[in-house]
């Protein structure tokens, strides 16, 4: 099967001289469509720097990235901005949401920004998929941590992205509530066939993934 | 989705709360620029409202209003026959005060108290003792002819000599009220708006004849006294001389000691089309005399007396625009960087540009708006309680309206700026 984002030898340093240092050092990552893909490793072992290669906010030094079919960094430069928006879906570990916006005014900030049509529609789909439909109106402060990572990951659906990057998605939750959350992106995998990697130090959580790897010093240790 | 206005629901109270604090700065800054225009209105007050085009004086003399200018009443009449006048009328100007002071209000016990305080270290004993006295510019001129009050408020004006006057509002006296000018008393049968002199005191006018009797006419004992003493010094030579000539010398003794026909300056009204310069030429060639045009007299009081008020005024009004100026900015500024980490978000969202920027360049400029608005509408709300003129204009207003957005305008590129090097990567994976 083909695979919705694909790197290869990804190499990321940064800095010069005696500050150089070589965050990744060759990293190959696959998923395909409606994978749950866990990467772990203790901090310092690249895991952010691969998030933010593959997150389109940090060009690799070397390698290869291809999303979608399209391998970014050969040929014409690409609008990032814009393959962000349509194509890539953020969970953040702290939700993130816009603490001026409600619920479900966080779900449709996406949609608006790719100018999509049916947005109101989508919006009370998703909540209710998410089962926070009942708090549509209320601001993240009104809501409790795991509400507002149901809201976060109905904001990373909104424009049907191809693969979703989850940060520590259940970093600020209790065990059971981080379990829920890991289901339901099982879930999310499974029906909407989104690739999803996510990032995460628990390894309770990877029991729902269907692959891990482990980094260590800016190279895959151990894959699974 | 408008995100400007979402932002401004939340962040409310410290939205308003930054626009009060902006709306009461530029409050400051336009009352400053009002007290500017107030003593400008003040300075020309006096001979805008008398709407005469040349001002004739005693020669060398800057005359009436800042000096002393003393010429014989009958001179109108050559100056009236000159080709291009309109009308000449007599004037007589004096600063004078009555010994009643009207009851100060709360806001000036106020303003008292705290002159008082924080001038303690200023001041000697006795120098700020509150006057118990009311001053004033009195104008006497003839009814119908310029001079007078051009709009009464209240009351009407003046038509014949009844000892009555017209008081501006500021003088506090009310219609009805009888006060004791000279050896008489006068009754308030009028009152204008914003008639004061260059020094803000009020003007009360009365007719030419009972305005010479106040400011010309001597004390009695002291006529009595005067003429006494021609008899007795003058007379006994001229007695043993030309004894027919003793009773005429005495009758001219009494009538140049009771002269009262003297006036302060003659206002002259030019017929249309008629040139100021060829008329003040013509009255210039008499040697006893000066003429002004009416902004020239305007000039002496304004770049005269209140020269050096007014420079200092506009400086600190410039000073205080700039400190606003930075003020202001740094709010809008700090407002953004207040968001620092929903920029971050909405940029890994993929929110294009413009949307961020336009976020930013809402509210900045809203918070410019209202904050002028407020300023404005605050400042035109408590410009009737200063006790000098404050007068600030929808025009000023606008000034600063338009101002203020091209302040939020920077602060917002600024913040614009900033907001641009807000890195993405600070929201994800750390």
């Amino acid at each position: 099967m083909e695979y919705v984002i694909q790197a290869e030898q990804l190499v990321k340093v940064y800095g010069q001289g005696p500050t150089r240092v070589e965050a990744l050092q060759g990293v190959d990552v696959s998923v395909r469509p409606g994978e749950l893909f866990a990467i772990m490793g203790p901090s310092g072992s690249g895991k952010s720097t691969l998030l933010h290669v593959l997150g389109l906010t940090t060009e690799p030094t070397a390698g290869c990235l291809i999303l979608d079919g399209e391998d970014l960094y050969r040929g014409r430069p690409r609008n990032f901005q814009r393959l962000r928006r349509e194509k890539i879906g953020f969970v953040f570990q702290s939700a993130n949401l816009i603490p001026f916006l409600t619920a479900s005014e966080n779900v449709l900030l996406p949609m608006e920004l790719a100018a999509r049509r049916r947005a109101p529609e989508r919006v009370g789909e998703l909540l209710d998929y998410l089962g926070v439909a009942d708090r549509a109106d209320k601001l993240p402060e009104q809501l409790s941590g795991g509400e507002k990572q149901r809201v976060a990951i109905a904001r990373a659906l909104a424009n049907e992205p191809k693969v979703i990057l989850a940060d520590e998605p259940t970093a600020a939750l209790d065990t059971e509530r981080g379990l829920s959350v890991m289901r339901l992106l099982r879930q999310i995998s499974n029906e909407h066939r989104t690739a999803i990697l996510v990032v995460t130090h628990d390894e309770r959580m990877i029991s729902e993934a269907d692959r891990v790897i482990h980094l260590s010093d800016g190279r895959v240790v151990d894959t699974g | 989705m408008n995100l400007a206005l979402k932002d401004i629901r939340y962040h409310r109270f410290k939205f308003f709360s930054s626009v009060v604090g902006v709306g009461l700065l530029l409050m400051v800054v336009l009352t400053i620029g009002g007290i500017v225009r107030g003593v400008i209105d003040d300075s020309a007050s006096i001979i805008t409202d008398t709407d005469a085009d040349l001002w004739v004086v005693e020669k060398d003399t800057y005359g009436p209003f800042v000096e002393n200018s003393r010429i014989p009443e009958d001179y109108y009449h050559a100056v009236e026959v000159i080709p291009g006048v309109a009308q000449a009328s007599p004037l007589v100007f004096s600063f004078e005060h009555v010994a009643r002071m009207p009851r100060p209000t709360p806001l000036m016990r106020f303003m008292y108290l705290n002159t008082l305080l924080t001038t303690k270290t200023m001041v000697k004993p006795g120098w700020m003792k509150m006057p118990m006295d009311q001053r004033f510019v009195l104008i006497g001129y003839k009814p119908g002819r310029v001079g007078g009050p051009r709009a009464i408020v209240a009351g009407r004006g003046i038509e014949a000599d009844n000892y009555e006057i017209v008081a501006d509002e500021k003088a506090g006296f009310s219609l009805g009220e009888r006060l004791r000018l000279g050896y008489h008393d006068y009754t308030v049968v009028g009152l204008t708006r914003n008639v004061v002199g260059y020094t803000a005191d009020p003007v009360l006018y009365t007719t030419l004849k009972e305005a010479q009797s106040v400011v010309v006419q001597s004390d009695p004992d002291l006529l009595r006294d005067r003429r006494r003493r021609d008899e007795q010094q003058v007379l006994p030579a001229e007695k043993s001389v030309t004894p027919l000539l003793v009773e005429p010398l005495a009758r001219r003794a009494r009538r140049f000691a009771e002269d009262t026909h003297v006036v302060n300056a003659i206002a002259v009204k030019l017929e249309a089309g008629a040139s100021a310069e060829v008329v003040a030429r013509e009255v210039a060639r008499w040697k006893v005399l000066d003429v002004y045009t009416a902004p020239h007299q305007v000039n002496l009081q304004l770049m005269g007396s209140n020269r050096l008020l007014l420079f200092q005024m506009s400086l600190f009004r410039l000073l205080l625009m700039l400190i606003a100026g930075v003020v202001i900015g740094l709010v809008i500024y700090l407002f953004t960087l207040d968001k620092v980490k929903e920029i971050a978000v909405l940029k890994l969202l993929g929110a294009q540009g413009w949307r961020i920027n336009g976020m930013i360049l809402q509210e900045a400029v809203l918070m410019g708006a209202l904050g002028t608005l407020l300023g404005g509408v605050l400042e035109q709300a408590s410009e009737p309680y200063f006790p000098r003129r404050v007068e600030t204009t929808y025009g000023d207003i606008g000034q600063m309206l338009a101002a203020m957005s091209v302040i939020a305008l920077l602060a917002s590129l600024m913040a614009v700026r900033r907001a641009m090097k807000v890195d993405v990567r600070s929201v994800l994976g750390v």
